[in-house]
């Protein structure tokens, strides 16, 4: 990514200029999880009642599932870059498909939760609604993510009817391939920060439930 | 003084009714000629600036007897040095920058034969006046926190000397406890409020039997006053203004906040050359529609007469606790939260909290004991009229004074049960007893809508009668809307009057 | 102004045919004018509906005067008009606290973010920094969009048979949180939320274009510090929206959780009306650390385009640059990472540990520093300047003189010992109306007056412009002055009426002045209105430059044309402030004329 000037160039708009708009709205993103986990850590700090508990299982699932999903991105994006029409369908789809049953995952975890007792409404403790929230809102910008992940993939899967092109994207022209390249490229961007700020928080929430 | 203002008022409007008249003149001159003339305009910006200057200056020594007396204690006294000391210095600032920012406008006004003077930047002037209000704010951070720290005692912590008092915010209301001779305020605990308990006060606790409940907060001069300051529904805040002194109150949060009275109330009067002057505890954190009405009177007294006044005080535990448990109509120490709605938020309206809470809960011939029933009471009412030799009359109502519905709508709360079943009760100790139910609503909001609810809420409790056991042939529910106030509309206490549920003996 | 070509403008031009003012495609009036992809009439769009917001909201605010200057009387006719928020005659205390509420978020949200940031950094940033439009026009709509979506939902919560939200605009729970202590918390208040969480998403889909298009698409030549003091004033205030509201909505979600799904993140032993409520474990005051955390950077959103419309306007009608561009700069980056550590100072009676207090004293007292040093350097630009008094130079003035008098309040309200008397009496209210009320008010009108050739191609009417900031500026003064020694008494904010407390109902006799001036100023600003529609149409037609003006907008079509330039995008060869340089027989030179051969051996500028 590069600061510097380029003179309003394509059709399709400046891609650097959109990249780096998508660079801001992820801080933005970041901030508001700041928020939440700064809340966390100011409630659990005052004292006062805080359960302790440890996160199922499951959620190192879900986790593995949603990192994989940011790896069969890479390689649909490398794939888009070649040229190669069936592995970009493929890796689209596959990353769809793993970026659903992460959301599963992470329902049937919070139902496990819910059975083991810790539970979101009137529950004196404050560490499971928190954990609520915070999870939810970052599956709400998963499933957010996720409906742009299906459009790309069904527009990937339309390509396939083609007829073969050899062509190598090196830049950026008034063409379809363009297009879809940037497409994809800003969503990549935003599916890979959804994985990482899904670690993050694994992590915090891990380290800081229990205590 | 606001004959003065108004013709400052005046005058300053002259001034730019003059003025625009000129502006035309300089706009018609602007369409004619090439030759720009802004020297009115300069002349009517410059002396509105002026104006506005002088209406600050002047206004500031007109109004400067409307602020608040002398600091009645030592914060405020600290409080309002430091306000003393940035009011110079800023006033200084303000008159300068003011008079010299509208003294170049007029005097830089546009000539044709002129040039501006091409001045991009000085960096030495820039770290000037960079510097300079650095080391005065410092200086002004300096004081400030030096004196914050004295009034929160950051570094001793809390004071050991005082006299101590509770202050506890509600819609829309302060209740004041003092701890009594013991000096200690008896241990509250959350889970035994209720109605008869706002506070929650642990009555097992011997502290708690001295404490006593005030109508006005009484303080002592000269001697530090701990406040322990809380809310029990929302935010309010402890407001003394001529202490000068203010501290949120927090449901969930104790806070607190100490301070040593210096002046005593007559002491004031005479300052402010008024009889009639009284310190005043004001809410300031916007609570809810009764926010501007949560006074409460405070009067400083000279330490005998304070501690006459304290030793002269009943405490809360023997007047109204003891014998109330003595009698068994005080539920002592147990949580009011109905099995049924724990798990869902209740919604009540505010209670009228009355200084007698000694019950009316006898037993009826059937056996069955009233539960709850508050001493004249609807319970109590309607027993006695029953009793009584009283004719029947179309105009001898009733109200139901522990019945809530939800807002707006015909659905009872949980808690209403307690009456209803009581009234159920007492119609089986009577069978041939028949009533008729009125439904009746305050006057806000459409009539229709009023008419509907009250009768539906009417019938409502009719049915809960119906699945109580009464016979529904010996009851009646009629809604009568708005007509029939009980109380004056224009305000809240009057309309949370006029909502009710009232009942009717038709037939003994 | 031509546009000047150069050779290596080859290049450009070849790539950016696509994009020339001969630009094929069919527009309809629906995509022209509505659903507009064109920065201009979205900056348009912006100012129009920010201009009915401000109606509106000072429409409410002029019918809570009207309570507090005459508490005893009784005025059937409002009835009659206003009907649910009046009782016999009486403004009932519920809906006075929903107007108070409204009056708050519709000006400090609606019209001083939205309309003050979307009109100006809407019309301004592509076509002072040379750009065909903003990086992205599709998101730049939707800002638009979702703005005015937020505003109906707002709107419709005014028609609630329970009222619009009425805890105040900074919405503390439990208060907010709980509807059994207040009709609007209910329904309004929910309202109230989902409006806001639009609302920041229309912000913050402007805000990333913006910083996007200011970093990403300046013209050639157009390094940042020969940027106008317009766009770097938008550029900070961009930042500071995208790293503060996000922590506004973390602040509404946990309360949307604690209102709708029984959590106590805000909430503890509750108590209402002798029934304990079953929520443990929160703390109101999370709410205001998460509130402030917004709250405060969100004052300088408002203020900051203002001081930089403010400084651009007062070169060009003072024919003199800007005294301290660089200073200028660097004072705004002060205040922008300064806003974002002194939050707590609106909670020094909060109940936060008094240490906390301290620290956020001490950061309070030292943002005074760089707007000092701003007021300053205005002053100095004005200093042996040759001063055309036009319509946007009066309300330029007019802003420092405002900022000067509110900035000097808040010297006073900083200091955490000062505020245990101050905090939330009326001299906070005097302080915070006279910096956000009049002087942000007066930067944009300064704006608009100044800006308007530049919109609509015409000029709007200087009479009635001297007649609109002569009573806007006197009578906002005899407003909000007086409130100082109202604060000074005591006297809290937020109160019905004052006649519960004989010691505040002395100033009646002051309110009634203060209800009376605050109409005639609320009459004045119609006045400004029909001014601004009258001359949209009828106004006297505007030449390229009216101003003499350096920046690049002036270069563009007057009429305003989709990509702005026809042919090549001007390049900038200089600042864009040499006004009156020595040496030059005219007394303005444009940002796209070369360097003489002379300047080029001087020293820098």
């Amino acid at each position: 990514m590069s600061l510097s000037v380029t003179y309003n160039k394509t059709k399709f708009g400046n891609q650097g200029a959109q990249r780096f708009t998508m660079w801001m709205a992820i801080v933005s993103i970041m901030m508001t999880f700041g928020g939440f986990t700064s809340a966390f850590i100011v409630r659990k700090g005052a004292g006062g009642a805080w359960s302790s508990f440890t996160m199922p299982s499951i959620f190192n699932v879900s986790t593995l599932m949603i990192l994989l999903s940011s790896m069969s991105l890479i390689v649909a994006h490398i794939s888009n870059k070649k040229g190669n029409k069936i592995m970009t369908a493929v890796g689209l789809f596959t990353t769809t498909f793993l970026g659903i049953l992460f959301c599963a995952f992470q329902v049937t975890g919070w139902s496990q939760l819910t059975n083991q007792g810790i539970y979101l409404s009137y529950n004196p403790n404050p560490a499971g609604p928190f954990f609520y929230v915070i999870t939810a809102f970052h599956a709400l910008h998963v499933i957010c993510g996720l409906l742009f992940m299906i459009v790309a993939t069904t527009r990937s899967l339309f390509k396939l009817r083609q007829p073969t092109s050899t062509e190598i994207i090196t830049e950026l022209e008034n063409t379809e391939k363009g297009r879809f390249a940037i497409r994809t490229d800003l969503l990549s961007m935003y599916w890979h920060f959804m994985g990482l700020l899904w670690l993050y928080l694994f992590i915090f929430l891990s380290l800081n439930l229990n205590h | 003084m606001s004959i003065l203002l108004g013709i400052l008022t005046i005058i300053l409007l002259y001034i730019v009714v003059v003025q625009i008249g000129k502006a035309s003149d300089l706009i018609k001159e602007l369409k004619v000629g090439e030759q720009e003339d802004h020297s009115k305009g300069a002349l009517f910006l410059s002396l509105i600036g002026f104006g506005i200057l002088i209406y600050s200056i002047l206004s500031s020594y007109f109004y400067k007897d409307m602020i608040l007396p002398k600091p009645a204690s030592q914060e405020g006294v600290w409080i309002q040095q430091l306000i003393t000391v940035t009011l110079v210095i800023t006033g200084v600032v303000f008159v300068i920058t003011q008079a010299i920012l509208f003294w170049f406008v007029y005097k830089y006004h546009y000539k044709s034969d002129r040039k501006a003077y091409f001045y991009p930047h000085n960096n030495t002037l820039e770290v000037v006046w960079t510097v300079i209000p650095a080391i005065v704010l410092t200086v002004l951070i300096g004081v400030g926190i030096w004196r914050w720290y004295t009034i929160f005692n950051v570094f001793k912590g809390r004071p050991r000397d005082v006299v101590e008092v509770e202050v506890t915010g509600k819609q829309f209301a302060w209740i004041l406890r003092y701890p009594g001779k013991d000096g200690k305020l008896g241990k509250r605990d959350f889970t035994l409020v209720n109605g008869d308990n706002e506070l929650g006060i642990d009555w097992n606790d011997p502290a708690s039997h001295d404490d006593f409940i005030a109508d006005e907060l009484v303080l002592p001069k000269g001697k530090t006053v701990y406040a322990n300051i809380g809310a029990l529904d929302v935010i309010h805040d402890f407001f003394l203004p001529q202490m000068r002194i203010m501290m949120d109150a927090v449901p969930g949060v104790p806070t607190s906040f100490w301070f040593k009275p210096t002046i005593t109330s007559a002491e004031m009067k005479v300052i402010t050359k008024n009889p009639n002057y009284e310190y005043v505890l004001a809410c300031n954190k916007l609570c809810g529609s009764g926010h501007y009405n949560m006074q409460k009177k405070v009067r400083v007294l000279e330490l005998p007469e304070y501690q006459k006044w304290s030793d002269e005080q009943k405490s809360y535990y023997q007047t109204v606790v003891k014998p109330a448990m003595d009698e068994g109509t005080y539920k002592v120490n147990s949580s009011s939260i109905p099995q049924e709605s724990a798990g869902k938020v209740t919604e009540g309206e505010p209670t009228v909290s009355s200084e007698n809470t000694a019950g009316f809960n006898q037993k009826l011939s059937n056996g069955f004991e009233l539960e709850g029933a508050k001493a004249a009471g609807v319970e109590e009412k309607i027993i006695e009229f029953i009793k009584s030799d009283k004719a029947i009359s179309k105009d001898l109502w009733f109200s139901f004074d522990r019945l809530l519905f939800e807002n707006g709508k015909a659905t009872l709360i949980p808690s209403s049960q307690e009456q209803l079943k009581n009234v159920a009760e007492i119609l089986k100790a009577f069978p041939s007893v028949e009533i008729k139910l009125g439904g009746y609503t305050d006057n806000v909001g459409k009539p229709e809508s009023n008419q509907k609810l009250s009768a539906d809420r009417a019938s409502m409790v009719m049915n809960e009668l119906v699945k109580l056991g009464i016979a529904s042939s010996r009851l009646k529910s009629e809604g009568y809307g708005e007509q029939y106030p009980i109380a004056s509309n224009t305000t809240d206490a009057g309309r949370q009057q006029n909502r009710r549920i009232d009942i009717r003996v038709t037939k003994k | 102004m031509e546009t000047l070509h150069t050779v290596t403008e080859q290049h450009a031009h070849a790539t950016a045919h696509g994009h020339d003012g001969g630009h094929h495609h069919t527009e309809t009036f629906i995509s022209k004018y509505i659903f507009s992809l064109d920065h201009k009439t979205i900056g348009k769009q912006f100012l129009i509906t920010g201009m009915v917001w401000a109606v509106i909201g000072g429409l409410f605010s002029v019918l809570f005067r009207i309570q507090l200057g005459w508490p005893d009387e009784t005025f059937p006719f409002l009835e009659r008009m206003f009907g649910a928020w009046y009782t016999d005659g009486k403004l009932n205390p519920e809906a006075y606290y929903s107007l108070i509420t409204m009056h708050g978020t519709i000006m400090v949200f609606f019209v001083l973010t939205a309309s003050l940031s979307g009109t100006f950094a809407n019309v301004l940033i592509p076509l002072q920094l040379g750009a065909r439009d903003m990086a992205s026009p599709l998101m730049n709509a939707l800002s638009y969009w979702f703005f005015v979506i937020s505003g109906i939902i707002m709107f419709s919560s005014l028609f609630l048979p329970t009222g619009a939200a009425s805890a105040g605009w900074t919405i503390y729970p439990p208060l907010s949180a709980l509807p059994q202590t207040s009709p609007g918390s209910g329904d309004g208040m929910t309202l109230w939320l989902i409006s806001m969480v639009l609302f920041v998403v229309s912000t913050l889909l402007g805000g990333l274009n913006y910083v996007s298009t200011i970093l990403n698409m300046r013209t050639k030549g157009m390094s940042l510090f020969k940027m106008p003091l317009t766009v770097w004033a938008l550029f900070f205030t961009a930042i500071i929206g995208i790293l503060s509201f996000p922590v506004l909505v973390s602040g509404v979600v946990l309360l949307i959780f604690d209102r709708t799904l029984g959590t106590s993140f805000y909430l503890s032993h509750i108590v209402i009306g002798g029934v304990p409520q079953p929520y443990a474990g929160g703390s109101p005051i999370l709410f205001q650390h998460l509130f402030w955390f917004l709250g405060h950077p969100e004052v300088y959103i408002v203020i900051l385009p203002a001081m930089g419309m403010v400084s651009e306007i007062l070169a060009v009608h003072a024919r003199k640059p800007i005294f301290g561009y660089k200073a200028m700069i660097f004072s705004i980056l002060g205040i922008t990472i300064l806003g974002f550590i002194v939050w707590a100072h609106h909670m020094f009676m909060a109940g936060i540990n008094p240490f906390l207090g301290s620290v956020f004293t001490f950061f309070t007292l030292l943002i005074a520093i760089p707007s000092a040093v701003k007021v300053f350097n205005w002053i100095t630009t004005i200093w042996k300047g040759n001063l055309h008094i036009t319509a946007p130079f009066l309300f330029a003035v007019g802003f420092v003189s405002m900022f000067i008098s509110g900035g000097l309040t808040g010297i006073w309200l900083g200091n955490s010992t000062i505020d245990i008397q101050l905090h939330d009496t009326y001299f906070v209210v005097a302080h915070f109306h006279i910096v956000m009320g009049i002087a942000a008010f007066f930067g944009m009108f300064a704006g608009i007056y100044h800006w308007f050739p530049r919109m609509f191609g015409r000029m709007m009417n200087t009479n009635l412009a001297y007649i609109h900031f002569a009573i806007t500026f006197i009578g906002s003064y005899l407003i909000f002055w007086p409130m100082h020694f109202q604060g000074l008494a005591g006297v809290p904010r937020r109160y019905y009426t004052n006649n519960n407390f004989e010691i505040f109902a002395v100033f009646n006799g002051m309110n009634k002045v203060i209800s009376i001036a605050a109409i005639i100023v609320f009459l004045a600003q119609l006045l400004f209105l029909v001014n601004f529609f009258w001359s949209i149409f009828k106004g006297k037609k505007s030449s390229q430059n009216p101003w003499n003006a350096n920046t690049l907008e002036w270069t563009s079509p007057v009429e305003g044309i989709h990509g702005n330039w026809h042919g090549d995008i001007p390049e900038v060869h200089r600042w864009a402030y040499d006004y009156s340089r020595p040496g030059n027989e005219s007394d303005f030179i444009p940002q796209n004329f070369p360097l003489t051969e002379k300047e080029k051996t001087e020293a820098d500028h």
